[in-house]
């Protein structure tokens, strides 16, 4: 029995249907160009979220610029330029001890993510075209 | 033998550890700039709070809550003046002791000007160097016109 068996399916030609090839690869299309959407979405979403937030976090960088008097001590270095090198240690420390670090921080975080999304974006773009291409010529 | 190191050291491998050495040499510079600054503020401000009484005349202050006092610098009006010494009310409300020493330059605007035309209610940007009585021993002393 198992060797009739056997024999049979040997002697069988699978024969796939025409349109399988075409199918998968559509079907494979349409998902990346799904995920190519999604993405762009998000990353656009994180792009324009972090834009946003830029604006307030910018003016709450020059309060704390003007807040803290890095603009005095910076001010200096034009007063009196050499009189400032004799004393560019503490120049250097005032200024540094002025320095509003996390508003700073938080301005570059932003600007970071907000070119690493423009930069996601165009990627996407990118690939969704060369897919649209794949799609036509198909 | 040579051909191996050559290639070991013109591989992506190589370029990424010496990035990787790059990076923590600059982390590293950047925290222990960090620390040094820390260290300044902080000897400053407990500098600052011990000699409050003998400095100011009255109970001893409190530190700004939400961080030390810059230690080398001062802005501010002028609110007393006892020569040698000048106090100064800084943006967070805190006051300074400014030692003014022999060496010490006083500008208004692009001009040399002596100790004795130092006014209170003058606007004036102060850097120097912190002592252990919670003074600043001023280096220059700039004036700055009213209204700024």
């Amino acid at each position: 029995m198992k060797d009739k068996l056997t024999k049979a399916f040997k002697n069988s030609v699978y024969e796939p249907n025409q349109d399988l090839e075409g199918l998968i690869w559509s079907s494979i299309i349409k998902r990346d160009k799904r995920n190519a959407q999604f993405k762009l979405w998000a990353f656009g979403l994180v792009g324009v979220a972090s834009l946003a937030g830029l604006v307030p976090t910018f003016k709450i960088l020059f309060t704390d610029l003007t807040r803290s008097g890095f603009y005095e001590y910076f001010s200096l270095i034009f007063s009196d330029t050499g009189s400032i090198i004799s004393y560019w240690k503490e120049l250097a420390f005032s200024l540094a001890e002025s320095l509003p670090i996390i508003s700073i921080i938080s301005v570059l975080s932003l600007l970071f993510v907000c070119f690493l999304s423009i930069k996601y974006i165009m990627k996407q773009i990118n690939r969704d075209q060369l897919i649209s291409s794949l799609t036509l010529s198909i | 033998m040579e051909h191996d190191i050559k290639k070991i050291f013109e591989s992506k491998v190589s370029f990424r550890i010496l990035f990787g050495i790059g990076i923590a040499i600059v982390a590293l510079l950047i925290f222990s700039l960090g620390v040094i600054v820390g260290f300044h503020k902080a000897s400053y401000g407990h500098a600052w709070e011990e000699n409050y009484e003998r400095n100011f005349g009255f109970m001893p202050g409190r530190l700004p809550l939400d961080n030390f006092p810059n230690a080398s610098g001062a802005i501010g009006k002028i609110i007393k003046i006892t020569l040698p010494t000048i106090i100064v009310e800084d943006r967070n409300n805190t006051e300074k002791v400014i030692l003014i020493k022999d060496d010490t330059q006083i500008q208004e605007m692009r001009e040399q000007i002596t100790i004795n035309d130092l006014r209170i209610d003058d606007f004036v940007v102060v850097i120097g160097t912190p002592n252990a009585q919670g003074q600043i021993e001023a280096k220059l002393i700039r004036v700055m016109p009213i209204g700024i």
